[in-house]
């Protein structure tokens, strides 16, 4: 156990993955968390997105579907008139709002409160390259830049990472950002957070015996 | 963007016949097969292996490396077995672990990949690794080779044919898997871009450890008396594999894929059938391959009651079909064609597959540069139309799933399977419905997601939007869509209920497992299969003056006696 004044402490250990392992973790992960298929798929994409530009995807999925899972689904969707979208209890679902606002393709939207607002950016880029423009996201300390064809981004602000926003707006981008994907990147998070979503998933399998043969 | 954009789509087979199980299953490997692709690139571009390391003592512990070597990169496979005194169980003692590594494999990679892959910990591979297969020593056949060879003497080839491998897979990690470099670092690769060449590469160069672990324990065996297997035995030798229940949802959960192979391979076939004239050379060679298939069906036998059957029968096609090419000929105009319409008529499904493979075989020029299409960017395919009304899906629906909407759900055995994930692996596994917590249950039955969309949307006005809809129904996305993408891609959905009693997970394994390029189906059970994947094919000292073609259904000589 290192004391209190000790020399510096030493860093979680962490674990390197694939991108494409970690999209698997996350959309079994989300379904073991409660959501059905169709959702716990596009979760496990908006991950794969963000970890591939080296956001904190990861680390927002597991906290949100923790927290969702003692939350009333029916709060978590949005609602309200055309240009805005309020949630209907405390807040937004991001995955919820993120897919509502690709299917739409909305290219400007303002949101009430988003619980982890970051995983709304994958679902932005979709909507970005569907209306062929650049999109940007904003709220309080952060503001996400998408390029024009759904792979190209900017990030920036103290905020990014936040656990829950009071409000976001969509709007089309002031400035264009460069398109192209990002260089291939292995991710490489937290063993702690790797178990995390490993044992949300175990939810979602079964443990049954049809063994091999030869 | 259509999966037949730069396609001519004249005379394909229609999806709705095509993509049945029962023909699924017994779909036969063709010169769009992935081993065969990988065979003709190492042949064409003159790919050189080398084994720069071999410590194997002589109960075959050790390490081995072979480095296969391109025109711009070269991979090593490194072999880590276990052997008599380091494995912890008898079983784990015919074992052996094989890691494709990116480049060359330096010493520091053996040591990792040795703990990667030991005994009890967890198996974690790195952004140079490209694939991990476990193999395991053939109890039919290993101890027989080292044995004859240990003696001095050559093994029967007719038993070296029938088991076909001293190794057999029993798992393949790639593409990510256990931590494995993503498809996304080899993009750029040419040697990559078709599917599965990674595992292809390394099943080839498995093939070529095994092969040398023989000759290698019979020489510790009786240094005085052994004697090295010989040519034609070992190229009688491929690699085994025994696939699953895992491997079965393929073409369920890649509906893109599974477009883009089905239609590749409808359009060779409609290529062929589309030539007005057969040369001599064509006609010969495909006589050539004709007496092949039939010594190959003559030597493939299986257990399996349903497979032996298919098997006879398939037997009886080709002789039909060798007498049918005899009294009428190829000279005449359209001739693929007219063989192709004989064979709709007069063969089973087992034959008229095994015919489309064989008719493609002497026309590379023709059809190979089909390949190229088979690789598939997934996420290019994915956004949800939110625009369109749900009056356009409903009619999409009656349109595209006219044969799921027909199917009877209300009739227990029409869902008498659930598919579920394996806690273990991860991997698709199918059990009895009643046996599980309905929430486990995958979504692998098309059929039956959409019969619920269907229901879903029936209060739903014509002209609300989709994006409004699958925002009240989420759980609906997937269901949305597929459909959508089931219109654009013909050859996307397998049109059959996947839940139903009679079931056979075995059609499903059979196709893919054409499309990677085996041979020797032989089911174990109805959700298992064991195949061969290169056997017959040149081995890696003669792949400078191999053809890179002609070995996939040929037998050695004694066979066409």
């Amino acid at each position: 156990m290192p004391t209190a004044g000790s020399t510096r402490r030493r860093p979680p250990p962490t674990r390197e993955g694939s991108l494409s392992e970690l999209e698997a973790l996350v959309r079994d992960a989300a379904h073991g968390a409660g959501l059905s298929w169709s959702l716990a798929e596009e979760a496990g994409t908006a991950v794969r997105w963000l970890a591939a530009r080296r956001l904190p995807g990861a680390v927002l999925a597991a906290d949100w579907l923790e927290r969702r899972a003692a939350l009333d689904p029916a709060g978590l969707a949005p609602g309200g008139g055309r240009g805005v979208w309020l949630p209907q209890g405390e807040q937004l679902c991001p995955l919820l709002a993120g897919t509502a606002l690709a299917d739409h393709g909305r290219g400007e939207l303002v949101l009430g409160a988003v619980a982890a607002p970051l995983l709304l950016a994958p679902f932005a880029a979709l909507a970005a390259r569907a209306r062929g423009i650049g999109l940007e996201l904003a709220w309080e300390g952060a503001l996400v830049c998408l390029a024009v064809d759904g792979e190209g981004w900017r990030a920036e602000g103290p905020e990014l990472a936040v656990e829950r926003a009071a409000g976001v707006s969509l709007h089309p981008a002031s400035a264009a950002v460069q398109p192209g994907r990002p260089k291939p990147v292995r991710p490489e998070l937290p063993l702690a957070l790797w178990r995390r979503l490993e044992a949300l998933a175990a939810r979602s399998r079964a443990a049954r015996g049809d063994s091999g043969d030869d | 963007m259509s999966s037949s954009a730069s396609v001519c789509t004249a005379a394909r087979r229609d999806p709705a016949r095509v993509m049945r199980l029962a023909r699924l299953g017994s779909l036969h490997s063709c010169r769009l097969s992935f081993a065969r692709v990988m065979l003709r690139r190492l042949a064409g571009d003159g790919w050189r292996v080398e084994r720069p390391t071999w410590a194997v003592d002589d109960t075959g512990a050790g390490t081995a490396i072979y480095t296969a070597r391109g025109p711009e990169r070269c991979y090593s496979l490194v072999a880590v077995a276990p052997g008599d005194r380091t494995a912890r169980t008898t079983e784990r003692r015919d074992e052996v672990a094989c890691v494709l590594v990116d480049g060359v494999a330096a010493p520091d990679d053996v040591a990792r990949l040795q703990a990667a892959v030991a005994d009890g910990g967890e198996t974690r591979l790195g952004a140079r690794d490209l694939c991990l297969v476990r193999a395991r020593r053939s109890t039919r056949l290993f101890e027989t080779l080292v044995t004859s060879l240990a003696a001095g003497g050559q093994p029967e080839l007719d038993e070296v044919e029938r088991v076909g491998y001293a190794l057999r897979t029993i798992s393949v990690h790639a593409s990510g898997k256990l931590g494995s470099a993503d498809r996304d670092h080899l993009a750029d690769r040419a040697e990559f871009a078709a599917p599965y060449q990674v595992e292809m590469l390394t099943l080839y160069l498995i093939r070529a450890f095994s092969v040398d672990l023989v000759d290698h324990l019979a020489a510790r065996r009786a240094p005085r008396t052994a004697t090295a297997l010989g040519c034609e035995p070992r190229r009688r030798l491929g690699v085994g594999n025994a696939t699953g229940p895992g491997l079965a949802p393929f073409f369920i959960n890649h509906p893109l894929l599974a477009d883009r192979w089905f239609g590749v391979r409808e359009e060779a076939l409609a290529r062929v059938r589309g030539l007005e004239r057969a040369t001599v050379d064509a006609r010969r060679r495909f006589h050539t391959h004709l007496g092949d298939a039939r010594a190959h069906v003559a030597s493939w036998s299986s257990t399996h009651p349903l497979q032996a059957r298919k098997i006879a029968a398939l037997d009886d096609d080709l002789a039909r079909l060798d007498a049918h090419v005899e009294a009428h000929g190829l000279a005449e105009r359209h001739p693929w064609d007219a063989l192709w319409r004989w064979g709709e008529s007069e063969l089973s499904l087992e034959g008229q597959e095994l015919l489309a493979s064989l008719v493609m075989d002497p026309y590379g020029d023709l059809v190979d540069d089909l390949v190229e299409q088979m690789a598939v960017d997934e996420r290019a395919g994915g956004r949800l139309d939110g625009r369109m009304r749900v009056g356009d899906l409903r009619a999409l629906l009656g349109d595209v799933y006219d044969w799921a909407l027909a199917i009877d759900f209300d009739d227990p055995d029409a869902r008498a399977h659930l598919w579920y994930a394996d806690a273990a692996t991860g991997e698709a596994r199918l059990a009895p419905r009643a046996t599980l917590d309905p929430e486990l249950e995958r979504p692998c039955a098309p059929a039956y997601d959409v019969q619920a969309l269907a229901r879903a949307l029936d209060q739903v006005a014509d002209d609300v939007t989709v994006a409004e809809f699958v925002l009240r129904r989420p759980e609906q996305r997937g269901a949305v869509r597929r459909a959508q993408l089931a219109r654009r891609h013909a050859y996307a959905e397998i049109r059959d209920n996947t839940l139903d009693a009679d079931l056979l997970p075995l059609d499903l394994l059979r196709a893919k497992l054409a499309f990677m390029g085996a041979t020797r189906f032989d089911p174990s059970s109805d959700r298992w299969v064991r195949v061969t994947f290169y056997q017959g094919a040149p081995l890696a000292d003669e792949l400078e003056s191999a053809d890179a073609d002609g070995w996939i259904y040929a037998t050695p000589p004694a066979a066409h006696a």
